[in-house]
């Protein structure tokens, strides 16, 4: 925090009264200084006028009381007396001329000791503009008074005395009151700079002082909301952020302690949502884990026991596809249900030592796990198992329909088996797999041998689904031909996997895999995609009447979802007839057969020929042969490989003479050696694969064979 | 008469009072020095230093301080001599004929005053004039001072009176002039007397030759328009008198005192007594001198 609010607030109103008293200091000045030269002016204007009439009246008072005195001394020419007196007034500076003369306007005296114009013309020595008048008379000329005043005796002029009384001393006196009135406001006005100065220094402290003193108080409230917020941020627990005031801050702290309130209510639901299956309100895969992981360690530190079971439904799947999610989601409640009530149940009668929300947890899909800790004997397990089988076995009635499911469980033990969460997990998943894999609506329990093997296969599972994503997979394709006269006329599309660590992995130890695994439907999706693509885009253009294999597996059958895809793939490539051959296995079918025939039927309306592969290594029932629309059949290269030279092939005879019965074409897998190929040839076999002919090889491969071929033909 | 006039009388009444309340009881012991004036202020000061200074010096006769009375009026001062509040004056040979005559005074020495150990009176006339001699003022109009000025009223009065001519006073400048009679009228003071001549308000004017010599009084400008046409004898500058009431010893001793005085020995005190620059021993003629001016003062009063 730089720059506390108190701060800014405190620079802010200091600035603002420091303008506000500068701009009152400024305005002050201004008119402190208008008025003081006004007043000036004013002063100096009344004082002026004032001092004019003063002078006026002074020059007229002293006339007439000069000429008063001077009678008799003018009477009786008494010269010395009139200098006298005229030189008591013109002694003074401001008196310009004193003039005393007789009714012919000549001077009698002029103020000097010699008397030097005695006899002269007056007007010869006034001022021009001033009159030798015999009567009383004031003249304001020329910076001078003029008074003229007669001298008489008994009522009769018998002389004037005039004299002029300059005002310039008044002015040098207003001037010197104007200056010093100058002076004085120029006193004043530094006076009340310095006065204001010191009321703005002041007001300066003051405010600054207030608004640090109130901001702090303000503050206060403030900085303890930071506080806890800081401490609510870091997780504290118990922060309320109430404040027991009444105005803004009041309304601040109610509102945080709202927030406060909203934030955890909402934490709450995400911890439900973060921990809990919105299903079924059980505890998701992150709380089971969290709460194994408590087991785990309360049974170690109490050297107890701790069982997981690994609870899966089988056939959920199906009730899924058949009633939809909505009603697989209600079973799935239900399933809950039931499995909360005995995990109830068995919390009392075993007296469990744990609360029994830990006990029961949802991974995902159809898997639960439940919890028992304390519990070590096998029988008591088994017992629990067969609880729990015979409980989920019973009928759910859904939306008033019936629906049967049972469970796989997997059982695994702490700490006999597994140490840590996901390895007690993995091993109840795994002896839950095996299970299932034993024929379902069982139970097993966990042992080490069975690790490696499943390990391996869901290695290869994942591996197979990642190789899917990153573009690991590829086909590859070996060429079928004509036995009669070895040219190529067509090929079997094979998946293969180059694994960017491993290699190429043999297909063997994939696909059986997969074959077993949802997982065969994506890749038959794949491979059936792929294998359109290459035909149309690289083959076709230039071999036109090229038939490619592709295998689909049985799988895809089931789901009339899967089937739709398959047609709308058949659909989308538009491949010339006869150019496509779907090979299904006999086993495949048979298991499918009432959804079989329509699709085999719709699949074949869209352009592919459908095969029958590996035959004669299924049920030996021909029936489905006549009620399924099939176009050839691929002869199971057992069959070949165990075909002696003279005699002995009844088998594939048999199946060749089926075949032509039928009117169906055949391919030969798995030749490998000229003898097999004649013998094949001679018994009515029209096609043929296998190393004799080529090895799987990717398109580019197959391509440069078939433009070889193509090649020597032309020749 | 002018307020300040006026004023001024009033104060010399006042201070006269006074004086003569506090001098009532130590009156055998101080010695009172007179003058008439009428500029008391300026003569107060010229004569107070003498008279402290004599005083001291007399302290053995059992004077024990000094006073100065000024006299507006010569009766006053007259009768102020003969009862002996008065012990000493300094006048002019007119005052001091009519204090000899007429209180008893008795003059002790002669003071020279401004260097000038006499003086006289001079006649003159505008240098246009074509009045020449003194009998060219018959019909004509001469100015004096005034009536108790000896230089500028007696002496020249004196003068014409002896060279056989008849004096009438004029009423006034523009009143009628006596045809057959040298006519005279009062200027009040030397100033306007110059100035008279000056302006021709009058034919002539008399002024004493201290005065006319003095370039304040008589400015060069105006002196070298005039002309002088007669010259007086020559009269004692002014007078030391005691009055009769003053024991013997105690007037032997003011008389020594004084005529021991030289400007070397108290030139300070001494021009500080209006400009005096020594005393002289009155000589034999003197009494005659103020007896003459006496009864011709009388006669004209008449």
């Amino acid at each position: 925090m730089k720059h506390s609010l108190a701060t800014r607030y405190g620079l802010l109103l200091a600035a603002m009264t420091a303008v506000i008293g500068c701009c009152v200091l400024l305005v002050n000045l201004f008119y402190l200084d208008r008025y003081a030269r006004q007043s000036v002016e004013t002063g100096q204007t009344h004082l002026s006028n004032a001092m004019t009439r003063q002078l006026i009246r002074d020059a007229e008072l002293v006339a007439s009381s000069l000429a008063s005195n001077l009678d008799t001394a003018v009477y009786n020419h008494d010269f010395s007396a009139i200098q006298e007196q005229l030189e008591a007034v013109g002694s003074e500076s401001h008196v310009a001329y004193t003039y005393i003369y007789d009714l012919n306007r000549r001077i009698i005296h002029d103020g000097s000791a010699e008397l030097l114009h005695y006899g002269r013309p007056v007007s010869e020595l006034l001022p021009a503009g001033i009159t030798a008048t015999l009567t009383a008379e004031t003249v304001k000329n020329d910076r001078y008074i003029h008074v003229a005043h007669p001298i008489q005796s008994g009522g009769t002029t018998f002389a004037v005395l005039r004299i002029a009384i300059t005002y310039s001393d008044a002015e040098s006196d207003i001037q010197s009151f104007s200056a010093e009135l100058a002076k004085e406001s120029e006193h004043q006005r530094n006076n009340v700079i310095f006065t204001s100065l010191t009321v703005i220094t002041v007001m300066l402290l003051m405010a600054t002082l207030i608004v640090f003193a109130l901001s702090q108080h303000l503050l206060r409230p403030v900085r303890w909301l930071a506080e806890q917020c800081r401490l609510y941020a870091s997780g504290r627990t118990g922060i309320r952020f109430a404040v027991d005031r009444s105005d803004e801050l009041g309304l601040l702290g109610e509102a945080l302690e709202e927030m406060r309130r909203s934030i955890s209510t909402s934490q709450r639901q995400v911890e439900q949502l973060a921990y809990h299956d919105p299903l079924t309100h059980l505890p998701n895969r992150r709380l089971f884990n969290e709460q194994l992981e408590l087991l785990i360690n309360w049974a170690d530190e109490t050297h107890s026991s701790l069982a997981v079971l690994f609870i899966d439904l089988d056939h959920f799947k199906q009730v899924n596809d058949v009633a939809g999610h909505e009603v697989g989601d209600k079973l799935l409640v239900q399933t809950a249900n039931r499995l909360c009530n005995l995990v109830s149940g068995l919390g009392q009668q075993h007296k469990l030592p744990v609360p029994q929300e830990m006990l029961l947890s949802r991974l995902g899909g159809d898997e639960f796990v439940m919890l028992l800790p304390g519990i070590s004997l096998h029988h008591e397990l088994e017992q629990i198992a067969a609880q729990i089988a015979d409980l989920l076995e019973n009928t759910f009635t859904i939306d008033n329909r019936r629906f049967n499911v049972s469970a796989s469980i997997g059982i695994t033990l702490f700490p006999e088996y597994g140490h840590s969460t996901s390895e007690l997990l993995k091993q109840a998943d795994i002896a839950m797999y095996e299970a299932k894999h034993s024929g379902r609506k069982r139970h097993c329990f966990f042992e080490p041998e069975m690790n490696s093997a499943v390990v391996g296969k869901m290695l290869i599972q994942q591996g197979v689904r990642d190789a899917m994503m990153c573009d690991e997979l590829y086909l590859a394709y070996q060429p079928i031909v004509d036995l009669s006269n070895d040219t190529i006329i067509g090929a079997e599309s094979l998946i293969r996997w180059r694994h960017p660590e491993r290699g190429n992995i043999p297909p063997d130890s994939f696909i059986p895999l997969i074959e077993k695994t949802d997982l065969i439907v994506p890749l038959t999706l794949w491979t059936l995609q792929r294998a359109c693509e290459d035909l149309k885009r690289h083959i076709l253009p230039h071999h036109p009447g090229f038939k490619l294999s592709v295998n689909i597996s049985g799988a895809t059958l089931k789901d009339q979802s899967i089937r739709a895809r398959i047609q709308e793939i058949l659909e989308q490539s538009q491949l010339p007839p006869d150019t496509l051959h779907l090979e299904l296995t006999e086993t495949s079918m048979v298991e499918n057969i009432s959804a079989c025939a329509d699709t085999l039927q719709e699949w074949k309306n869209s352009g592919a020929d459908i095969w029958i592969d590996d035959f004669g290594t299924g049920y030996s029932s021909l029936n489905y042969l006549h009620s399924l629309p099939i176009d050839g059949l691929k002869i199971d290269r057992s069959f070949v490989q165990d075909m002696r030279p003279g005699s002995g092939n009844q088998v594939i005879e048999t199946i060749l003479a089926l075949a032509g019965s039928m009117g169906l074409d055949t391919v030969s897998e798995g030749i490998e050696t000229d003898l097999q190929r004649s013998t094949l040839s001679k018994h009515g076999c029209r096609y043929g694969q296998g190393y004799l002919f080529a090895h799987p090889a990717p398109l580019s491969d197959l391509l440069q064979l078939l433009e070889k071929e193509s090649e020597c033909e032309s020749v | 008469m002018s307020y300040s006039q006026r004023g001024r009388w009033i104060f010399h009444l006042l201070a006269f009072a006074l004086s003569a309340i506090l001098a009532l009881p130590a009156i055998a012991d101080t010695l009172v020095l007179s003058q008439l004036s009428d500029r008391p202020k300026k003569d107060f000061k010229q004569l107070r230093p003498m008279a402290k200074y004599v005083a001291s010096q007399l302290a053995p006769l059992g004077i024990t301080r000094a006073e100065v009375r000024l006299f507006s009026d010569l009766d006053e001062l007259v009768q102020a001599v003969k009862a002996g509040e008065v012990h000493w004056v300094t006048e002019t040979p007119y005052t001091a004929s009519v204090l000899v005559q007429e209180a008893g005074a008795q003059p002790v020495a002669m003071k020279w005053k401004s260097r000038q150990k006499r003086y006289q009176t001079l006649i003159y006339t505008h240098r246009d004039s074509n009045l020449r001699t003194l009998d060219d003022l018959v019909g004509k109009t001469i100015a004096f001072e005034h009536d108790n000025s000896f230089s500028s009223y007696y002496l020249p009065r004196l003068t014409l009176e002896q060279k056989g001519l008849a004096l009438q006073e004029q009423t006034a400048l523009n009143s009628p002039k006596a045809p057959a009679q040298v006519n005279y009228l009062f200027s009040r003071n030397e100033k306007n007397n110059l100035l008279w001549v000056h302006k021709r308000l009058v034919e002539a004017g008399a002024l004493n030759d201290g005065d006319w010599n003095n370039p304040g009084r008589v400015p060069d400008a105006l002196k070298s328009e005039l002309r002088i046409i007669y010259r007086t004898k020559e009269y004692p500058r002014a007078l030391e008198l005691v009055s009769p009431t003053l024991s013997p010893e105690r007037a032997d001793a003011l008389r020594s005192l004084l005529l021991s005085m030289t400007p070397r020995s108290h030139g300070k005190l001494l021009s500080r007594y209006e400009k005096t620059s020594g005393f002289e021993a009155i000589t034999p003629e003197i009494t005659g001198l103020l007896n003459g001016i006496y009864s011709s003062s009388r006669q004209w009063q008449q």
